[in-house]
């Protein structure tokens, strides 16, 4: 991952998380720092790697960086209702009848079964 | 009417459903008949950092509404991405198409990539001149924007407005006789996904923000995804501790043009009640 880096910073220059005084992802990228749990340190938000000189697909690197250590407890509990409800949220039945008061549809959700093959 | 699917997103199903509602008025007052999709499911974005399968649940998502010959209309940045970005893969890689299928097949569904997705601002972006004709009422606020980023980066993928300062919200806020106030962290993301991570970096990000917007005498806050409106509203207290600014979605201060009633604005806020109360 990052092969084409040729460590220039402009990632970590241009990273609003470092611009607020905090080590990003960038930081670990650009050779600033050996901490991969950097790699959590990312709001998704593209610009790095929308600006990369090199044309570094960044976010596929965090994204396989990611999944190659612990993830955040709060990640896992958000992983753990998907399992179940088919979101990062729990919804259940109680919600999705709340929402005909709404003015929205009710609908119903996949089983966990189902979710388990798709995630598998 | 046309029918379009809808979605919602994890974070907006749980906790926005006025974003939801005020959307579905809105795609309904512009000729459209928004409808939900049954079994849907997370679009894959939260699960993308621990498994390569997150493709599966936006090909599921999109298979669903493409089973019904469906445009999809999404609320959020990620979700929004997600979709889009498996769709340019198996535009260019013919085999993750086949792979996606493989899987798809054992669950009678099938994804030919035909299915379009747009953000909500997408689509009010394309029916610009409708809305402006519908007009009845003027805003006449300080209004700042909280761009919603994963829908316009990576531009190669997104193509829609400029990644780097997109001017179509603005227009769009614009077009109710709103101020648009325009600010240091105008064009950054919300950093709202980091409060899953380290709270701390959230909360200053915030903070930074809403100092700034307060400096600068803004009246409320338009966003248009669920992320930035939880860090902005729902977690406002926890980290500004000083004049509270109300948070809007773009869909409420459209309606709010419109001239539609508080009931169907469905303000939550006592604060955004009363600031719009003269309006």
């Amino acid at each position: 991952m990052f092969e084409d880096c040729i460590k220039c910073g402009l990632c970590k220059e241009n990273c609003f998380i470092e611009k607020a005084g905090f080590e990003s992802l960038t930081s670990f990228v650009s050779g600033d720092s050996n901490n991969k749990d950097l790699a959590w340190v990312c709001a998704n938000c593209w610009y790095c790697q929308e600006h990369c000189l090199q044309e570094v697909n960044i976010m596929e690197g965090k994204l396989t960086l990611q999944r190659l250590l612990k993830s955040p407890e709060a990640i896992n509990v958000g992983i753990a209702n998907v399992k179940q409800c088919g979101f990062c949220l729990p919804i259940d039945e109680d919600v999705l009848e709340s929402r005909v008061d709404q003015g929205l549809d009710k609908f119903n959700l996949l089983d966990e079964t189902t979710i388990a093959y798709l995630l598998g | 009417m046309k029918n379009v699917v809808l979605y919602p997103g994890c974070l907006v199903l749980y906790r926005f459903s006025e974003y939801e509602y005020t959307s579905k008025l809105l795609l309904q007052q512009l000729g459209m008949n928004p409808v939900t999709l049954d079994k849907n499911v997370c679009c894959g974005a939260y699960v993308q950092g621990t498994t390569e399968n997150w493709e599966y649940l936006a090909a599921y998502n999109m298979a669903l509404a493409e089973a019904q010959g469906l445009e999809i209309i999404t609320l959020c940045g990620g979700c929004t991405n997600t979709f889009k970005r498996l769709k340019h893969e198996c535009n260019h890689n013919p085999e993750k198409l086949k792979q996606v299928n493989i899987k798809l097949k054992k669950m009678g569904l099938e994804f030919n990539n035909q299915v379009r997705v747009r953000h909500l601002l997408e689509v009010l972006k394309d029916n610009y001149d409708q809305i402006a004709q519908q007009l009845s009422k003027e805003v006449k606020l300080n209004i700042a924007i909280m761009n919603p980023c994963q829908i316009y980066r990576p531009s190669e993928i997104m193509q829609f407005d400029n990644p780097d300062q997109p001017q179509n919200m603005q227009k769009l806020v614009s077009l109710t006789g709103a101020n648009v106030i325009h600010y240091l962290q105008e064009h950054e993301c919300c950093g709202s996904s980091l409060a899953n991570v380290n709270i701390e970096i959230a909360h200053t990000l915030g903070s930074v923000r809403l100092k700034e917007l307060e400096k600068l005498e803004t009246d409320l806050v338009i966003t248009a995804c669920g992320n930035c409106h939880l860090l902005l509203d729902r977690m406002q207290r926890e980290y500004h501790q000083g004049r509270q600014i109300p948070i809007m979605f773009v869909s409420q201060l459209i309606g709010l043009a419109l001239g539609w009633s508080q009931r169907d604005l469905r303000i939550k806020n006592a604060l955004l009640r009363r600031v719009i109360k003269n309006v």
